[in-house]
Parts: C-alpha cells; structure tokens; sequence
C-alpha cells in the first residue's frame, strides 16, 4: 500500500504530463482526479494499517551506502493524508478552474506528480529519500508556477523559484553526504548522533524552501502560478515539508546548541516582516503569499520554542484554512478578472462569503471556532515566561488581525448586480474545507494540546480587534521585499561569469598570439632562404661584420 | 572482445565500396551490432596478450576491467546515437563517406585505448582516437574552421608528445603494462606524472587549458560533436585512473592540488557556460564542469572516487551527446542556435523542448537522472579526503543550476497565445531515435544505478 500511495501519483503523474499530447485533455484531468482520489483513500490505509518500512539500496559505491528507505508512521501518515487530500482538493477545484484550458490534463498531472514527490519526503526514513522527494518537488514547483507559459511573470518566477530553493538544496545536499558519510541512514541515527553540521545545513536549507529569512520573495513571485498549484503549494507541499522536516529532526535540533535560538530568530522575524508586508499588498494572492511566509514564521518559531507539536497543530489549521481562502480567492477574482483587491468588491455571494470565506479568515486570524484558534492559543501558551516572545506573539495576532481585514473589506461588500455562476467542481473543496477548519477546532490529529482555560485568550483576541479595526481602515498600499537580494545574487553570478569570460578570452588571444608571432618568424626565415643572392651576400656580410667587431672588442 | 574491433575494422575495409544510400543503414548496424557486442560479450577479466613489437614493449594487450567495461558500453551507445544523428545533405550532419570512415576510426580508437592494458597500445589508441576530429573539423565544420581545427590540433599534438614521452620514460625502465609488478622509482614518478598532468590538462580538459574545445564544438558537426563529447573526452581521464596504479606515490602527493584544480575547472566551467549565448557553446563549456567533478574523484584515488568519477563519466556521457543532438535539432527548427532567438521554440517542437528540459534537468544534478549518482558520488568522497572542495563544489551547482534555468526559461516560454495553437503535427516528428537512444539510459542508470553497478562487478547487490 505504501508503494502504491509513494509511487503511483509519482509515475502516473509523469507519464500524464509527458503523453499529454496524446490523450484528451479533458480526459487525463478526470484521469488524475480519480488517481488523487485513489491516493487519498490509500494515504488513509496506510495510515490506519500495520506499520510497513520499505527499503532499498538506490546506490553503493565501495563503503558508502545510499538506501531509499520509506515508512509508515503516525506522524508520516497524517502528513500524507494532509498532503493526499489537500491535492484531491486541488484537483477538483482545476476541473472547474480549467474546464476551458488545452492544457488542462498536463497541469493535473504535474499537480499529482508533485503530490508524490511530497509524499516520497513525508515517507522518507533518511535524509536522502527526503532529499530525493524535495528536488521533485522543486521541479514539480518550476513547471506548476511556469505553467503559464506565454507570460513573462510566470517565467521569471518559475526560474526565481527553483533558483532560489536550490541554494537550500545544495546545503541539504550537504547534509545528505554527511549523515550517508557517517552512515547514519535513518533518521533515528541522525537524531541521536548527528553531528551540528547537519542540523545547520537543514535550518538553511528550509529557510530556502519555506521561503524563511531573506528567501522570502520567490514565494511571492510564485502567485504568478495558476491558483490550484498555489493552494497546493501553500497549504500541504513544498513550503509546508520545511517544518514537517523540522519537526521530525527536531531532536537532532534541540541537541544542537543555537540552532533552537536562530529558529526563533528567523521565524520571528519572517513571521513578523511578511505580515507587514501583507498588509500593504495590493493582490490578494499576494496578500496570501505573504501570510503564508508569516505563518510558516510562527511554525519555525515554535519549533524554535521547543514544541513541535504547536508547530504540527499550526501546520494541520493553516493547511485548511489557507487552501480554502486560495480557493475563495480564485473565485473571487474569477469573477473579477482581476487579482487586486480594490477590484475583487462584492464578488463573492452571501453563502460564500459567509460560509466559506469567513471561516477561513477567523482561521488565519486566529479566532475561534476554528483551528488556528487553538494553535495560536497552543503558541501563546509556550511563550508563557518570556517578555520577549510574549511581545512577539502579540504582534504576529496584531498584523494577522490587520491583513485579514484588508482582505475582507472588499470581499465583505454586497455585490451590485447577479454573479456569474461558478461550476459545482469549484465550490465542493471549499465546501469540505471550510467543514474542516470547522472540525479542526474539536479535533487535532496526533498531538494533544495542553488544555487552557479560554479565558487566558482575552489578550490575544483583543489585539487581533486591535489589528482588524487597523486593517479596516488602512488604506495605503505599501511594498516590501520585492526580491532585491535575488537580483544582487544574479548580478553577482553575472559578474563572476564576466571575469572568467574575460580571463578565458585573454588566455584564447594569448595562444593565437603565439602563433601569430611563430608565423612572424616563419616569415623571417623565408626571407632569408628565398634564394636571392643578393640576401646570402648581405646576411654573410652583416655575419662577418658581426663576428669581426666581436672579436675587436677587448 | 576482439570482435570489438574487428567488426568496425572490417566496416573501414568495405566503406569506400558502399553505394552512397547504404551509408547510413550500414554506418547503423555497424554501431548497433558492436554496441549489441559490448553489452552481451564482454565479461570482466577476460584479457588477451599478443607480442607485438616486443623491442618497444608493445604488446597487443587488451583486457576488460570494472571499470573500462561501463565505458566501452557507453562506447557503443553513444557511436549509435551519433550514427542516427548523421543526415544526408544538411550541413551540419554530413554524410560523406569521409566523415563517417574518421568517426569511425575515432570509435577504434576509442575502444582501444578503453580495452589498452599496455601502455604504448594506450597511446596508439589516444591519438588514433583524438586525430581524426581534427579533420573532422577541418572537413565539415563552420565558417571559423580553419581556426578551430587549428586549436585542436595545436593543443592535442602537445598533448599527444607529452602522453609519448611519458609512456616512453617508462617503457625504457620495463613498465609496460598497467598492471606490471615492476614499481618506478620514485624521482622518475615524478617527472612522468607531470608529464602526464599536461597531457591530461588538456585533454580532459582542465581549466584553463580547455581552449580548444569551445572552438572545436563551435565547429564540429552535429555527430562529431556528440562523440567527441560523450566518449572522445573520457579516453584522458580514464588514462588517469590507469597510470595513477603504477604512480602512486606521485598521485598521492599530487592529490590535494589536482582535486582543488578539478574544483576550480568545475567553478569555471559553470561560469562559463553562463557566460555563452550559444546553445551549443553553453554545452561546450558545461562539459567542462562535469570534467571538474571527475577530476576531483580521480585525484583521490580511493576506490569510492574511482567509481564515482566512472558513474560521471557515464552520466556525462549520455547527457552531453544529447544535449549537442538538441542543439543540432534546434537549429534545424529554429534557424539559429542563440539563446535569444529560443523563446517560443515550445510551440514549434515541443518534444524538443521535454528533450531539453531532462537533459538540462540532469545538468542541473536532479536525482532520477544519471549525472546525479555521480556527481553525489563526488561530493560524499570529497567531503571525506578534501572538505575545501565543497566550497567550489557547492556555487559550481548553482552556477551550473543558473545557466540551464537560463536556457529553460528561454526555450519553455515565450510566444504567444495569439500565435497559431502548436502544430500537433510535430509531436510525431522524425529523427528523434538518437535522442531516445540516450534519453532511456539517461534515466535508467538515473533511476537504478545499483542494477548498473551490479552489472559491472563493483560489489553492491549480491
């Protein structure tokens, strides 16, 4: 089963998008659905079934081993069913979204085959099976985000994308050797005797993929990706593996002295910043984006506090909530044929508005009766003690409370006229989530919360008023991290390119040169050996008088 | 194993009487019977020894090894994807008798220097299989041919007489096998390992001795450059792994220097291949990189880099000779091999494109595909033996990473969607058995390179 749920999203997904060609478009779609439903019941019985470990070895090379190992877990099995139901979701929501697109069928495959390399790293028992799973992911994200093709955003934030993830896996890649080096090949190894290195190269490379620190702009730019893959992305793949990744080495981290205090610093000050910046986007995408950065911040930053379950119960909430308002939103600027926000007024109905869209932000306000209430209850919870978190968490619900309402004015407004229907394919997952964040505030898998009495949340739930009654009535556009540093890094790379393009092109003259001057002396010689008389009689001369002064001289 | 060469020996005998339209089915299965050889016939440990010239300790000495036995493989496929890219009338895939008789006498070369346990049969091999490129070029290169035949030729030949008088040093102390017990004395190690350092320096190349091989792939025709590039190229490194048994000592004194220059060649090599507006100069000038990683695992001389430096050789191998079909085929299509003229190439052939994203995707050193075993290979013994390394190795990835992301984000997007929908016509497109041919591989060694390994006795699956 576990075979079956890893590897049948993966090549059936890959086949899909490399037949696409020959098969209906239309056809592939309904094709993938029906797979991502497959996977989804099959992540369930793995997670219910009998532990199961799968191993083998991808590589030897005298001592050095390179297995591939995958195994069932509690922690594993519901990541997948997360990751597993997020994508039935999302492709659901594509057979509505691009029920007029060609290329329908090769956007859901690459959706599904995306979906598998994220199941591969949530199954993965060592660092090289995640790794595996993480550089699929990273092309699966290149194609999703460059799917349209014919503009120049898509294009740009696709390479900004993967240029920007792979200097996280060049250190994860890093990390890999190590632990296979030491031949710790499980991840129970590396947590017991990892070296620091590894717990380093691991911070680095998810502060890469989650879009942490100052990587945070390529998840930005990945908005120009159609609004499936980006729900996907957001709510339960690639960006949300850095904190799954996380929290399954986190022993190999709190061993590791500083790595739990730069945790807390990067996520604090990611989660701070872009919520920030969220509140002075313009798009709701990108407003979307950058909650979605902030609240992978406050995951961090609760891994960094030393409790990894607040971070899994953020994690599990956050999935909900954000893939049901990247659905809402989709809709929303469907009708609006637009993105920005100032357009989107009164595009949504009264049931969707209220049923589905408002669910979703009191999630990420984190208001109850929803998830994301209780875990960033749970997160207040552990910063008891400490001013400085204190502070912190008081900020993050102010600017959460503040971007929210600057989503929801607009969408709040009663629209002027009849809207324009959307298919049924559209509304079911929004429908289901919105259920689930519902759901979500009774029932959280795996962990058990500490138990708070809700009277304990007055101050959080009084600077998240604080922060919508600001985001209510701020109405300056402002931007913030608009990708400068990426743009340093590829003037540097071009620069270094220049230099040694330079030195090559000397160093390419230079020879010529030799040869240039060997023809030079070519052409003496030949002067000299024409034949003429006359030259033998003035070289013989010169010769002669050469030898004579030499030998007058004292 | 002596069928190896006797069957294209044969084929250099019978060419000249061919009629002109059985050129290319006969240049086919000429390359198909001899890759089908390699694959089923060769077993490790077989070996012949012949006197030849005895007086010279030239011995007609051949023998299949761990480690010669992948490379002949990828010996075979790579002659027969190049032998399908060949096309009659186009000007950058000549068909003429001519061309085919020196490619094919590169291939003898090429094996023979691969199957060589004696180290003058070695040399014979080096330049029967380095010469004929330089009228290859001369013949159907470009426009700058003359010029690029002439760095070829002026850098090969240099190399050529330093490999000779380093054999030759040690033939006149009796070592005139790979694997003779006679050891060297140490001062003479010396000055035959450095010798032979130039040889390889320009052969594999390092940098900045890889003048050459930009101009000469500039030039060469499509198939000359897929072979010169996919086997052609490994005959100096392998060489290096076969003289460093009876060097050791100066191999080992000279390891730390040779893997930071292999990490430096790497870095350059990537930065170069940034640097190009060419399709087919930006493949050059990665190759360049991948020779980087090679030498590193060679310099450390452990059995781990030996067989890591093979799997990149043989990742490199696949992946570069497709990379030169591509840019070949793109400038059939498109008219033109600069980068900037690529956008919108996704709607005129866009399984050219999935063609390039893989092979571009293998590159870039993504697991799946074969340069990555390899290249991890490279990375876990350099962290063992010469950690400083990674401080190359690791802005080599992304360089190597930016380039091919470069070119992607020209040839995948673009036009639009104005434009007349995609010719549905094309996804049947001809000629595209040449960019199976290592595309399959490419994947197979990617996706199970233990299956390979075990194939080739390096230990492993029992």
């Amino acid at each position: 089963m576990l075979l079956f749920v890893v590897f049948t999203p993966l090549i059936a997904g890959t086949l899909g998008a490399l037949s696409f060609a020959r098969i209906k478009s239309g056809i592939l779609a309904r094709i993938m659905t029906g797979l991502s439903v497959a996977v989804l019941g099959g992540s369930m019985m793995t997670a219910l079934g009998p532990s199961q470990q799968l191993h083998w070895t991808f590589l030897q090379l005298s001592s050095y081993k390179l297995p591939l190992v995958l195994a069932t877990g509690t922690l594993p099995g519901w990541m997948a069913i997360l990751t597993a139901l997020v994508n039935t979701l999302a492709q659901v929501y594509s057979l509505g979204y691009f029920a007029q697109d060609s290329r329908q069928g090769y956007f859901q495959a690459v959706l599904l085959a995306f979906t598998g390399s994220m199941l591969l790293t949530v199954f993965g028992l060592n660092l090289f099976t995640q790794f595996v799973g993480w550089e699929f992911m990273g092309i699966g994200s290149y194609l999703l985000v460059g799917y349209f093709r014919t503009q120049d955003s898509a294009r740009y934030a696709a390479s900004k994308a993967m240029m920007v993830t792979r200097i996280g896996d060049v250190f994860f890649l890093l990390a890999v050797a190590f632990s296979v080096m030491h031949g710790q090949n499980l991840i129970a190894q590396v947590n017991n005797h990892g070296a620091g290195i590894i717990a380093w190269a691991l911070v680095v490379a998810v502060a890469a993929k989650s879009a942490q620190g100052p990587n945070l702009s390529w998840l930005l730019d990945a908005m120009a990706g159609p609004t499936p893959a980006s729900a996907l992305i957001h709510a339960a793949t690639m960006v949300a593996a850095g904190p799954y990744l996380l929290i399954r080495y986190f022993p190999l981290l709190s061993h590791t002295p500083g790595v739990l205090l730069a945790l807390v610093v990067l996520g604090g000050l990611s989660a701070v910043a872009a919520g920030v910046g969220a509140v002075g986007s313009q798009e709701a995408k990108r407003l979307l984006a950058f909650s979605t950065v902030s609240q992978l911040g406050m995951m961090v930053l609760a891994i960094g506090l030393g409790y990894p379950q607040v971070a899994w119960t953020l994690l599990v909430a956050h999935a909900f909530y954000k893939a049901l308002l990247f659905f809402m939103a989709g809709i929303a600027s469907h009708r609006a044929q637009s993105g920005l926000l100032v357009r989107m007024k009164g595009t949504l109905g009264s049931f969707e508005f209220g049923a589905l869209f408002m669910v979703g932000a009191l999630g990420v306000m984190g208001l109850p009766p929803t998830g994301g209430f209780l875990a960033k209850e749970a997160l207040f919870h552990i910063s008891q003690g400490s001013l400085p978190h204190i502070v912190l968490d008081f900020v993050l619900s102010f600017v959460g409370g503040a971007y929210t309402a600057r989503l929801i004015k607009p969408l709040a407004s009663k629209s002027p006229g009849p809207l324009a229907p959307v298919g049924k394919w559209m509304q079911i997952p929004a429908v289901v989530l919105s259920f689930l964040v519902l759901l979500n505030f009774v029932w959280h898998p795996w962990v058990s919360l500490p138990v708070m009495p809700l009277a304990n949340a007055w101050p959080s739930l009084l600077l998240i008023g604080l922060g919508a009654m600001t985001g209510f009535l701020w109405n300056k556009p402002f931007r913030l991290f608009s990708g400068g540093l990426f743009w340093v890094l590829w003037r540097f790379l071009q620069g270094a390119q220049r230099s040694v393009a330079w030195l090559d092109n000397s160093l390419f003259e230079g020879v010529w040169d030799i040869r240039l001057v060997a023809a030079k002396m070519t052409t003496v010689v030949h002067w000299g050996g024409s034949g003429l008389a006359r030259r033998y009689v003035l070289i013989s001369f010169a010769a002669l008088a050469i030898l004579l002064i030499w030998n007058i001289h004292p | 194993m002596l069928a190896l060469l006797i069957i294209p020996g044969i084929f250099l005998v019978i060419l000249p009487l061919l009629p002109d339209n059985w050129l290319k089915p006969a240049f086919v299965a000429m390359a198909f019977s001899d890759l089908l050889l390699a694959l089923f016939v060769l077993a490790p440990g077989e070996s012949i020894d012949v006197a030849w010239w005895p007086q010279l300790g030239l011995n007609f000495a051949l023998g299949v090894s761990r480690y010669n036995q992948p490379l002949l493989w990828l010996n075979g496929l790579v002659l027969l994807s190049s032998a399908l890219a060949t096309k009659a009338g186009k000007a950058w895939s000549p068909l003429s008798k001519g061309s085919i008789f020196w490619l094919s006498t590169a291939y003898l070369g090429v094996s023979l220097a691969f199957l060589s346990q004696n180290l003058l049969l070695y040399f014979v091999g080096f330049e029967m299989a380095v010469l004929p490129f330089f009228l290859l070029v001369r013949k159907d290169g470009g426009e700058n041919r003359r010029q690029a035949a002439f760095y070829f030729l002026g850098f090969s030949a240099v190399a050529g007489m330093m490999l000779l008088a380093a054999v030759l040093s040690l033939v006149v102390r009796h070592v005139t096998g790979f694997y003779s017990n006679h050891s060297v004395p140490v001062g003479l190690q010396f000055v035959v390992y450095l010798l032979l350092l130039a040889t390889w320096a320009i052969k594999t190349p390092l940098w900045p001795f890889h003048l050459w091989l930009p101009q000469t792939h500039g030039e060469a025709s499509t198939p000359a450059s897929m072979y010169l590039s996919g086997v052609a190229l490994k005959v100096a490194p392998y060489g290096f792994l076969l003289f460093s048994h009876i060097l050791p000592i100066a191999s080992h004194r000279a390891s730390p220097t040779l893997a930071m220059w292999g990490g430096i060649t790497l870095l350059a090599g990537s930065l170069l291949a940034l640097g190009q507006r060419d399709l087919k100069q930006t493949v050059a000038q990665s190759s360049i990189a991948s020779m980087g990683y090679v030498m590193i695992a060679l310099s450390l001389g452990t059995p781990a880099g030996d067989q890591a430096a093979v799997l990149v050789m043989v990742g490199h191998g696949l992946a570069s000779p497709l990379l030169f079909w591509i840019a070949g085929e793109v400038e059939k299509v498109q008219g033109s091999r600069q980068l900037d003229d690529l956008p919108g190439l996704y709607r005129k052939d866009p399984f050219l494109v999935t063609f390039l994203s893989v092979a571009a995707f293998a590159y870039m050193g993504i697991p799946g595909l074969a340069l990555f075993p390899g290249e991890f290979g490279v990375i876990l013994v350099a962290f063992r033996h010469m950690p400083a390394t990674l401080y190359l190795i690791g802005p080599g990835i992304l360089v190597m990473a930016a380039t091919w992301l470069r070119v992607l984000a020209r040839a995948r997007f673009g036009g639009r969607d104005q434009d007349s929908a995609i010719s549905r016509l094309s996804f049947g497109r001809q000629g595209t058995g040449s960019g199976l041919w290592l595309t399959v591989p490419l994947l197979w060694v990617g996706l199970f390179p233990e299956w390979w390994i075990h194939l080739w006795h390096w230990g492993g699956l029992r």
